[in-house]
């Protein structure tokens, strides 16, 4: 019998610019909110809404330095569009993944 | 003289009198029986002329005491120039008749003649001895008349000659209030004769110079009266006044005889004169006893003086306490700003914000009382170097612009031809000013503007006034905003907050630095405050010694803000752009959507607009279009508008430049690039 190695899950790394790190808490934040929201709408088909969110974390993921943020909102936002809920329910999961296991390293970016 | 008639003629005559005369006629005979009874006689007793012949005249109409001792005696009354005594009535109560007696020494009967005097007996009695010269102060002070010399005897009969007077009643009435009024006044009374013999002192006179009596006091001269210390002012400046002018009026002094103290007087002195003639008669004083205002006044005098040095030492004391608050707190704050720059969870992150800016509050607090206190502790001195007034008022604007802006609020400055450009004083303490009221306009307007004017004054002063469109300040509190811890109302403080002291300090200064700060405002419409400033010196611009404060800098267009408007409905958006901005000349300003973006386009001269496409109420496109439209009926010049798109595709992005925008940036936008475009598009990088 083959013990089973205790290993710690993956981490998702983000590289943020020093010089936002005051309003990382506030993005955050909106993105935990995000996730109730999506959660709910989910469950009503509310594909409309799943779609706004979408477009939003796409429009701004990126720019903070969370490039999967954008890319779970690009998804979520096409998965709306043809309200395939299976690929919403699935990007929900990715996104809790996602933000439940966050590591910010900060950087000095010179302009 | 005597004419011989006719006995008829005679019979008549008498009945005549006897009927018709107002004096009182009696005839008696040797036994003193009443055979003469005049009508007057009948009206004042109540007796008939029937019931009364016959009668024993002083058993039945003289009261005991005044009957003559030695019994009726013809021979002896007649003797007699003139007899008051009282005469009994059925009517009430005795009067008082002055008789003359004559004799018939034919028929051997005493015809008395009588004139009531009842009621000038009772004036004599209520007058003191000195009747005489009640009358003259009487006549002096109610007809301006005078009666009598002070070198000749003055008549015994004073109130004889009120007699004459028509309604001698009511003469003598008046006569006794003005005695009552002389007697029972508080007031020192005194009249003196033109060659300066005291002559008449009243009872509140007698008691402040410690007299006993109107003789005692008539022993003295006027001056007597005056300390010899105030005999020369007297002599050389009241005498002379009183001679000239008729009256002088001041605070005096005079000597207490019995305690030799010296009392302060409100001394009213005048003459008094012949109103026919226009001769003196007297000089006269009503003067009042300040003893007590006097006091109060010293009393005063040095509770004034402790309550200002006690203030000064409160301010001392606040303005050490203040510094040495100020230490601790300044290391206070630095540590809170180190630990802001250190990984803070989120709880953490708002404790210590609300540490940062408590601190700055308690900060600003501070620095204000440790001002207030060094201005009236006099310990503040002003700095004097050379600088540029109008350079002043533009960094000012600068750095209150993003705060105006963020309300919306234009913010807008005028400096009129004539104002110097180098002036000589402090150009911290007048910043300080400057900052206080453009902050008060903009902390106070909720909508409009805000103006700012600066010119000099016929008087060579340096003049500012800034203006708001905002709540006003209410009359009653127009005198009171000036006032340390004061705000309109308290309303106003909880409202609003600040110290209530920036007014208090912007006076103090605008005061040492010469010049007057006001306010003119109407409630609901907006305040204007005004200060001047006389400048030390007014060079009309650099010379070889004067070295100006900063010469213009290379890269000055650098450093000149840049007002951007970013349109995003994502707050996430606008707090990323924002934290970009920071520490660049970028100023940014926001709006939630296209509509607002409009309205705020039209009230403030922006450099470039963000323009985020997908949003609520109004798209960017639409808001886009609008703006472009307005720009074209105002004749404006096209300012950069950059589209923020989500939507990378060639299609989207020409959409965008249909619409009217200059160029377009595909979301998320880095840092770098927003950057690169906005110095592209604006005056950094032309």
């Amino acid at each position: 019998m083959v013990k089973k190695k205790n290993v710690p899950p993956p981490k998702n790394i983000v590289y943020v610019d020093a010089d936002i790190r005051d309003i990382i808490p506030i993005f955050l934040a909106h993105r935990s909110k995000d996730l109730q929201t999506l959660r709910e709408a989910a469950a009503q088909h509310d594909f409309k809404t799943v779609q706004t969110i979408g477009h939003r974390m796409r429009g701004t993921g990126s720019g903070y330095g969370f490039d999967g943020i954008s890319e779970i909102g690009q998804c979520l936002e096409e998965a709306a569009s043809e309200q395939n809920q299976i690929e919403i329910n699935r990007q929900i999961k990715a996104l809790t993944f996602y933000l439940d296991h966050l590591e910010i390293v900060w950087q000095d970016t010179p302009i | 003289m005597v004419v011989p008639q006719s006995q008829e003629y005679l019979k008549a005559f008498g009945e005549t009198v006897l009927n018709n005369a107002k004096a009182l006629i009696i005839g008696l005979d040797s036994q003193g029986k009443l055979v003469l009874f005049s009508a007057s006689c009948e009206k004042l007793t109540g007796w008939t002329t029937q019931e009364a012949i016959g009668q024993d005249w002083f058993a039945i109409f003289v009261p005991a005491p005044d009957r003559p001792p030695g019994g009726f005696d013809l021979n002896e009354l007649v003797k007699q120039t003139e007899s008051k005594i009282p005469l009994l009535t059925r009517l009430g109560p005795p009067r008082i008749i002055s008789w003359h007696y004559a004799l018939l020494e034919e028929s051997n009967l005493l015809i008395g003649t009588g004139i009531d005097v009842t009621d000038q007996k009772q004036v004599e009695e209520v007058l003191p001895e000195n009747k005489g010269h009640y009358r003259s102060v009487i006549t002096a002070m109610a007809e301006g008349v005078p009666h009598y010399s002070h070198n000749e005897p003055l008549p015994y009969t004073a109130v004889a000659s009120f007699s004459d007077i028509t309604e001698p009643k009511e003469s003598e009435e008046a006569r006794q209030m003005l005695i009552s009024l002389i007697e029972s006044s508080s007031d020192f009374i005194a009249l003196g004769t033109p060659d300066g013999q005291l002559l008449f002192l009243n009872e509140a006179g007698l008691k402040l110079t410690g007299l006993d009596s109107l003789a005692q006091a008539r022993t003295y001269r006027v001056v007597d009266f005056v300390p010899d210390e105030s005999v020369d002012m007297f002599r050389n400046q009241i005498f002379p006044q009183l001679e000239r002018e008729g009256h002088w009026e001041g605070e005096f002094r005079l000597r207490n005889f019995k305690t030799d103290a010296i009392i302060p007087i409100q001394y009213s002195a005048f003459t008094v004169t012949n109103r026919h003639t226009g001769q003196l008669i007297a000089y006269a004083t009503i003067s009042r006893d300040i003893t007590e205002r006097k006091q109060a006044e010293a009393d005063l005098q040095k509770a004034k003086e402790a309550a200002e040095a006690a203030s000064r030492a409160k301010s001392e004391f606040l303005a050490t306490m203040s510094h040495e608050i100020r230490t601790p707190m300044n290391a206070i704050m630095g540590m809170a700003d180190l630990l802001w720059e250190t990984p803070l969870n989120e709880h953490q992150q708002e404790y210590v914000q609300v540490f940062r800016r408590s601190g700055h509050v308690l900060l600003n607090l501070l620095n204000d009382i440790l001002d207030l206190s060094k201005v009236e502790a006099g310990q503040l001195d002003l700095e004097k170097v050379t600088f540029d007034p109008n350079e002043l008022v533009t960094k000012v604007i600068e750095n209150l612009r993003l705060s105006a802006y963020e309300k919306n609020l234009a913010l807008s400055c005028q400096i009129r031809p004539g104002v110097p450009t180098y002036i000589t004083g402090d150009p911290n303490r007048l910043q300080q000013v400057l900052v206080n009221l453009v902050g008060n306009a903009i902390k106070f307007t909720e909508k409009g503007n805000i103006k700012i004017v600066l010119q000099t004054d016929p008087a060579s002063m340096l003049l500012f006034s800034i203006s708001d469109t905002g709540i006003g300040i209410k009359p009653e509190h127009l005198g009171l905003i000036f006032n340390s811890f004061t705000q309109s109302d308290s309303s106003i403080t909880r409202r609003y907050g600040g110290t209530g002291l920036g007014l208090t300090i912007s006076k103090r200064l605008v005061e040492l630095m010469g010049g007057q700060i006001w306010v003119d405002s109407l409630v609901g419409q907006g305040s204007t405050f005004y200060f001047s400033i006389k400048p030390e010196n007014k060079p009309s611009g650099p010379t070889s010694s004067l070295q100006p404060p900063s010469q213009p800098q290379e890269n000055s267009a650098n450093q000149t803000p840049c007002y951007i408007l970013l349109v995003d409905d994502a707050e996430d958006n606008r707090l990323l752009v924002r934290a970009y901005l920071r520490r660049t000349h970028y100023q940014l300003d926001v709006a939630e959507n296209g509509e607002e973006a409009v309205e705020k386009f039209k009230n403030v001269a922006y450099d470039l607009v963000l323009m985020d496409m997908q949003m609520p109420v109004m798209d960017g496109y639409s808001a886009t279009r609008a703006i472009r439209q307005w720009e074209a009926q105002q004749s404006l010049e096209p300012k950069p508008i950059i589209a923020l798109t989500a939507y990378a595709l060639k299609e989207d992005a020409q959409k965008t430049l249909d619409a009217g925008c200059t160029a377009y940036l595909t979301k998320p936008v880095k840092k770098a690039t927003l950057l690169e475009t906005l110095t592209h598009y604006t005056k950094g990088g032309a």
